[in-house]
């Protein structure tokens, strides 16, 4: 009687094992053990807090443009400055844009990270991925960029807040789509070269991506604004002069 | 033999498991983590204590949630604390399942 009452509690005790087991390779613990919510809380509040600044800012850098365009012989309307202008807003990436290009697909690492001792981490997209892919295309020679339909200027940052990544201030999410115009052949040679930046990075942590060349891509203007606080001009005479024969207008740019 | 009933009740247990569609929420990892090895621990005291033929229900039972609930309790305790006691105990409890391996 006792070492069947024994035998009972054993098999109940095993059962209750297996069941814990089950449960708990279910839950894939591992990977995010300690809870992010107050992170993500905290961020949350600062970017919201950063938008509304960044779009009173705006409004009132926006009603200051008004004002000095209003001001009689403040500009001096010339041939030469509408192509200045022009130019400008072409580099500062406020005209959305069109042409060939490259499409980049980003994704997370299908594989899961419990196999073998890797770090699941690593099998993620971070924003330093994102950051130097756009900075390869850069130097291969694309002429303007965006990511998830946000327009990349100089001063768009890429940075990791929880598990969200940031384009300046615009939250992104999988999958990063990379849209980057210039030749095709040259940036997917940059991009692919042996040794290169996806295949010695990207490659061998199996994170998706995807490069497919496309013959017209839409790029989107930027959206934020431009806010320089601390920036002065360096004396009146420092202004860049842009000559009329280096704007070269292909008619691509709309407004 | 007793064993192989351990094994068996290990296996209806996996496929319970498997037909109740529950996981143990993220924040709790900790806890069943310790609670697996407190389990494991209790099997393998009873499997001792049958083979050794001094078995008692009430220590077996008993063991259990003695042994489960210190260490649950500390590692709480100790998040209250703000000091991590989950390796130590995590420790302890593997210090005992190995103790109890070259059992006859």
């Amino acid at each position: 009687m006792r070492v069947r009452c024994g035998q009972t509690a054993l098999g109940l005790a095993s059962v209750f094992l297996g069941m814990l087991l089950v449960f708990q390779f279910r839950a894939g613990t591992g990977i995010r053990q300690e809870p992010l919510s107050r992170d993500f809380d905290e961020l949350a509040s600062h970017i919201e807090r950063l938008e509304t600044e960044t779009r009173t800012r705006g409004q009132r850098l926006e009603a200051e443009i008004g004002a000095l365009r209003r001001r009689p012989g403040a500009v001096a309307a010339g041939d030469d400055y509408d192509a200045e202008l022009r130019l400008l807003r072409l580099a500062s990436g406020l005209y959305p844009l069109s042409g060939p290009g490259l499409e980049i697909v980003l994704e997370d690492s299908g594989r899961e990270g419990r196999m073998g001792f890797i770090d699941p981490n690593l099998l993620l997209v971070h924003s330093d991925h994102l950051l130097f892919l756009v900075n390869e295309l850069w130097v291969a020679g694309a002429e303007a960029i965006a990511v998830n339909g946000e327009r990349v200027v100089a001063q768009t940052g890429f940075t990791c807040a929880g598990s969200l990544i940031l384009a300046g201030t615009k939250r992104l999410a999988p999958p990063y789509i990379i849209h980057a115009l210039g030749d095709p052949a040259t940036l997917r040679a940059a991009l692919t070269m042996p040794g290169g930046y996806i295949e010695t990075q990207i490659q061998p942590y199996e994170l998706g991506i995807t490069i497919t060349e496309k013959s017209d891509l839409f790029i989107p203007a930027y959206r934020g604004n431009f806010a320089f606080e601390y920036a002065r001009l360096e004396g009146e005479d420092a202004r860049v002069r842009v000559r009329a024969e280096e704007f070269t207008e292909d008619g691509r740019a709309g407004d | 033999m007793i064993w192989l009933l351990s094994l068996f009740g290990l296996a209806i247990g996996v496929l319970l498991g498997l037909i109740i569609p529950w996981q143990i929420p993220l924040v709790y990892g900790k806890y069943s983590a310790l609670l697996i090895l407190a389990v494991a621990d209790t099997v393998l005291s009873g499997l001792q204590g049958l083979k050794q033929e001094v078995f008692s229900l009430s220590r077996f039972v008993g063991g259990f949630f003695a042994l489960a609930g210190l260490g649950l309790f500390l590692v709480w305790f100790g998040g209250r604390l703000g000091v991590d006691f989950f390796p130590g105990v995590a420790v302890v409890f593997c210090l005992r399942l190995f103790g109890r391996l070259p059992f006859r």
